[in-house]
C-alpha cells in the first residue's frame, strides 16, 4: 500500500482518537461535577416575587391524541390566569385537533388557538406566526405530548427576572417508561442528558441548551434575531447559539420536571434521532464560526459550544475511523503496531464509548434509579442504533446544503391510549 | 447523669442522630445539618457526600502498588493465557495448526503468540464471499421481526465483512499472516491489561465504594479479562483459520471491542447497582445525599 496513504489513514485515526478523548474527558468532568460538586441553583428562591405575564405556545400537527392532555395540564396550572395566555397552534392538522382547540377556546377566554392552513408547515414556521400574536414579552413553549405540572409555568417564568437570561429550559422526564424496552432506554438517555449533562453545563457556566419542548424565551430577543429559521429543523439549538453569541444566557431548571411521551416504536425513534441529527448539523454549519469568534463567550464556553455543535458528527467520525482501521489492517499497515496506534485503537473503540455509559449510570444513581441500572449493557446496542440514525441525519443535512431547499418537517407519532 | 450540671458537654458527647431524636421528641427544632440528613432531598440538586480523602489516598496507593507488581509480571500472565489458549485450541481441534508458539518483543516484554495458518482466496473467491455478505446484510436489514438495535448491530457486523471482502477482491493481497495477527492480538491484550485498571480506579473515585469494593472494581475486570481473553483468542483463531483473513477485521473492529465494552458496562452496572442498593438502605439514616 502507498506509504503516503498509510500515513494519511493513520493520521486520521489519531485525529479521531483525540476527538474521542476530548469528548470522553468532557463526559467525565460533567459527571464528577454533578456527583460531587456544589450545584448552581435555578431561581426557585424567588418564587414569591411579582409574576410576569406569559404567553404559552403549544405547536400541534394532528395531535388529537394528546391535545386535551396538555391543555388540561396548563389549565390546572397554579399560575394566575389573568397573567397567562395560551396559544395552541393547529399547524395544518387533518384530524380532530381543530375541533378540540375550538372547544377549549370557547370555554376558556385565555386560550386563543391559532389555525394555520396556509404557508409553510413545521414547528419553526408555526412558532413564528404565533409569536406575532403573542401579547406578552415572556413566551413559553411546550410540545403537545407534554404534561407540565401545576407549578411549571411559574418556575420557568421566574428565570426572566434575571435580565441576562434570554431563554430557559426545564428537565424532560419520560412518563411512559413502562411502555417498552425502548422507553426505558430513552429514560436512561434522558436522565444522563439532563441530570448530568445539562445541569453540569449550567453549574460550570458553559452552554446549557434551550431544548424547545419545555422552555421559554423573550419575545423581543427572538424578534431581534429575525425569529426562528424555518429551514432549520433544530430551531432550539439554533436559538441557543443565536442567544449566546449575542451575549444572552440560557438558564436550566433541573427542578422543573416536565413529563413527555417517548416513542414506543424503534422506527419512530430512528426517525426522531435522525431528524435531531439533521437539524443539529444544520445549526452546526450555521453557528460554528460565530461561536468561535463571539466576543461574549469565554474560552471554555467556546470549547463547550463547539463540542456541543459537533456532537452529532462523532458517530460518523467513528465509523470512518473504523473503515480506515479495516483498510490498514487488511493491507498489513497495522502490523508494526505502534504503541500510539494501539492506544488510539483502544480509545476509539472502548473507552471513548464507555464514557457516556458512566455518565448515564451516574445520572440514574442521582435520580434514585435502582433496577434500571441493569439496562446499561443493552444501551451498547442502542448506541449502534443511534450511530446509524445520526449518520442518516448527517447525510440529510449535507443534502440540504447541496439542494438549498427547505426540509420537510416530520412529526413524531404518538402512542397515548 | 454524668453531665447533669453541664448540658453543653452532654450535647457534644451524644451522637448526632440521637441528639436529633431527643430534640425532635422534645419538640425542639433540629439543627440544619442533622435535619439535612433526615430529609430526603429532591434529586434535582442533591450530590454525594464527600468521601474520606485519607482512605481514598491509601486505597489509591494500594492499587498503585498492586498494579506495579502486576505490570512487572504481566509477561507471565500473557504467556499463561497463550498456553491455555493453545491447550483449549488443541482440545477443541481447531486453529493453531502445529500448535507452536512464536515470540515477539513489545513494551519491554516478550510475548509468545500462537502461530496458525490463514487460508487465502483468489479474486473469484473473495467476490463470492462479498456477494454472500451483501445478500445477508440486505436480508438482515429487511428482517423486521428482529429487534431494531440487534438488527442494526448484525447489519453493521456483516457490512464490515462486506467491505473487507470487497477490498481484498480489488487488492488481492492479504497484508498479514497468522503469526502477525496473533502478535497484534497479544499486543492489544497486554496494552489493555496494563491500561484497564487505571480508568476503572479513576472512575470509581466518584462513587461511595468502600476500599475493598474500590480495589475489586479496579482489578476484577482484569481478572475476568484474563479468562475472557482466552475465549477471544480462540474466536480470533477460529475466524481467521476457518473463514479466512477477510473475517479478521470483523474481530478487531467490531466483535472484539464490543465484547470488551459490553463486559465493562456489565461490570460497571453491577458495581453501580450495588452502590444504589446500599444508598437506598442508608438513605433514611442520612449521610447519603447533601446539597
Amino acid at each position: 500500500m502507498n506509504p503516503f496513504l498509510v500515513w494519511i489513514l493513520q493520521l486520521y485515526i489519531y485525529f479521531v482518537a483525540v476527538i474521542m478523548m476530548v469528548y470522553m474527558i468532557r463526559h467525565v468532568i460533567f459527571t464528577f461535577n454533578r456527583l460531587n460538586k456544589n450545584q448552581r441553583r435555578f431561581y426557585h428562591e424567588i418564587l414569591d416575587s411579582e409574576l410576569p405575564p406569559v404567553t404559552i405556545l403549544v405547536p400541534m400537527h394532528n395531535e388529537e391524541v394528546v391535545a386535551e392532555g396538555v391543555l388540561r395540564a396548563l389549565i390546572e396550572s397554579d399560575y394566575p390566569k389573568d397573567l397567562m395566555e395560551i396559544i395552541p397552534i393547529d399547524d395544518h392538522s387533518t384530524d380532530r385537533t381543530e375541533e378540540i382547540l375550538r372547544q377549549y377556546g370557547e370555554r376558556y377566554p385565555y386560550i386563543r388557538p391559532l389555525y394555520r392552513r396556509t404557508g409553510m408547515r413545521g414547528k419553526p414556521a408555526g412558532l413564528n406566526d404565533a409569536i406575532e400574536r403573542a401579547s406578552h414579552e415572556i413566551v413559553l413553549v411546550f410540545d403537545a405530548d407534554y404534561q407540565p405540572p401545576a407549578d411549571m409555568v411559574k418556575q420557568l417564568a421566574m428565570a426572566f427576572v434575571d435580565p441576562e437570561v434570554g431563554a430557559v429550559m426545564g428537565r424532560v422526564v419520560p412518563e411512559n417508561t413502562r411502555g417498552s424496552l425502548l422507553t426505558r432506554i430513552i429514560d436512561l438517555e434522558r436522565s444522563g442528558g439532563y441530570q448530568v449533562d445539562q445541569q453540569a453545563r449550567f453549574s460550570l457556566n458553559l452552554i446549557p441548551q434551550y431544548g424547545g419542548t419545555v422552555g421559554g424565551f423573550r419575545k423581543s430577543v427572538l424578534l431581534s434575531i429575525g425569529g426562528f429559521n424555518p429551514r432549520i429543523l433544530a430551531e432550539d439549538t439554533d436559538l441557543t447559539y443565536a442567544l449566546y453569541t449575542r451575549g444572552w444566557q440560557v438558564a436550566y431548571a433541573n427542578r422543573a420536571e416536565c413529563y413527555e411521551e417517548s416513542p414506543e416504536d424503534w422506527g419512530v425513534r430512528f426517525r426522531q434521532v435522525r431528524r435531531w441529527a439533521r437539524g443539529h448539523t444544520q445549526a452546526a454549519f450555521r453557528h460554528f464560526l460565530p461561536t468561535l469568534g463571539s466576543k461574549y463567550l469565554n474560552f471554555w464556553q467556546k470549547l463547550d459550544g463547539v463540542l456541543l455543535l459537533g456532537v452529532y458528527a462523532v458517530p460518523t467520525l467513528l465509523l470512518t475511523a473504523i473503515l480506515c482501521h479495516i483498510v490498514l489492517l487488511l493491507s498489513g499497515a497495522v502490523a508494526p503496531f505502534t504503541l500510539l496506534l494501539a492506544a488510539a485503537f483502544i480509545i476509539v473503540n472502548a473507552y471513548g464509548n464507555f464514557a457516556p455509559f458512566f455518565e448515564v449510570g451516574s445520572a440514574t444513581l442521582l435520580d434514585g434509579g435502582h433496577r434500571r441500572l441493569w439496562l446499561l449493557p443493552y444501551m451498547a446496542f442502542a448506541f449502534v442504533f443511534n450511530v446509524w440514525a445520526v449518520v442518516g441525519g448527517l447525510k440529510d443535512a449535507l443534502l440540504d446544503v447541496a439542494r438549498e431547499g427547505t426540509p420537510q418537517w416530520e412529526k413524531t407519532e404518538r402512542f397515548r391510549q | 447523669m454524668r453531665f447533669e450540671n453541664d448540658p453543653e458537654m452532654e450535647r457534644q458527647s451524644t451522637p448526632r442522630e440521637e441528639q436529633a431524636s431527643l430534640r425532635q421528641a422534645q419538640g425542639v427544632a433540629t439543627e440544619a445539618s442533622v435535619a439535612a440528613g433526615r430529609v430526603l432531598l429532591h434529586r434535582a440538586y442533591r450530590r454525594l457526600f464527600a468521601q474520606n480523602r485519607w482512605v481514598l489516598l491509601i486505597t489509591v496507593l494500594v492499587a498503585a502498588v498492586v498494579h506495579y507488581f502486576f505490570f512487572l509480571n504481566v509477561e507471565w500472565f500473557v504467556w499463561k493465557m497463550c498456553v491455555y489458549a493453545q491447550q483449549a485450541g488443541a482440545f477443541l481441534d481447531f486453529g493453531a495448526r502445529g500448535g507452536s508458539l512464536g515470540y515477539d518483543d513489545y513494551m519491554w516484554r516478550r510475548l509468545y503468540p500462537l502461530v496458525f495458518d490463514i487460508p487465502e482466496f483468489d479474486r473469484l473467491g473473495y467476490l463470492i464471499r462479498f456477494l454472500i455478505c451483501g445478500v445477508i446484510a440486505l436480508l438482515l436489514a429487511l428482517w423486521r421481526g428482529l429487534n431494531a438495535p440487534i438488527r442494526l448491530f448484525l447489519v453493521t457486523t456483516v457490512l464490515i465483512c462486506t467491505v473487507s471482502t470487497l477490498y481484498l477482491a480489488i487488492v488481492q493481497d492479504l497484508g498479514f499472516d497468522g503469526f502477525e495477527i496473533s502478535k497484534l492480538y497479544l499486543r492489544l491484550v497486554l496494552l489493555t491489561w496494563v491500561c484497564l485498571p487505571i480508568p476503572f480506579l479513576l472512575l470509581s473515585l466518584g462513587f461511595p465504594f468502600n476500599p475493598i469494593e474500590r480495589l475489586l472494581v479496579t482489578f476484577l475486570p482484569v481478572v475476568y479479562d484474563f479468562g475472557f481473553s482466552i475465549v477471544r483468542y480462540l474466536v480470533l483463531i477460529w475466524l481467521a483459520s476457518t473463514l479466512g483473513g477477510w473475517a479478521v477485521p470483523l474481530f478487531f473492529v467490531i466483535v472484539g471491542p464490543l465484547m470488551m465494552v459490553v463486559f465493562y458496562i456489565c461490570f460497571f452496572s453491577l458495581a453501580m447497582k450495588r452502590v444504589a442498593d446500599r444508598m437506598r438502605r442508608d438513605e433514611v439514616k442520612g449521610k447519603v445525599w447533601r446539597l
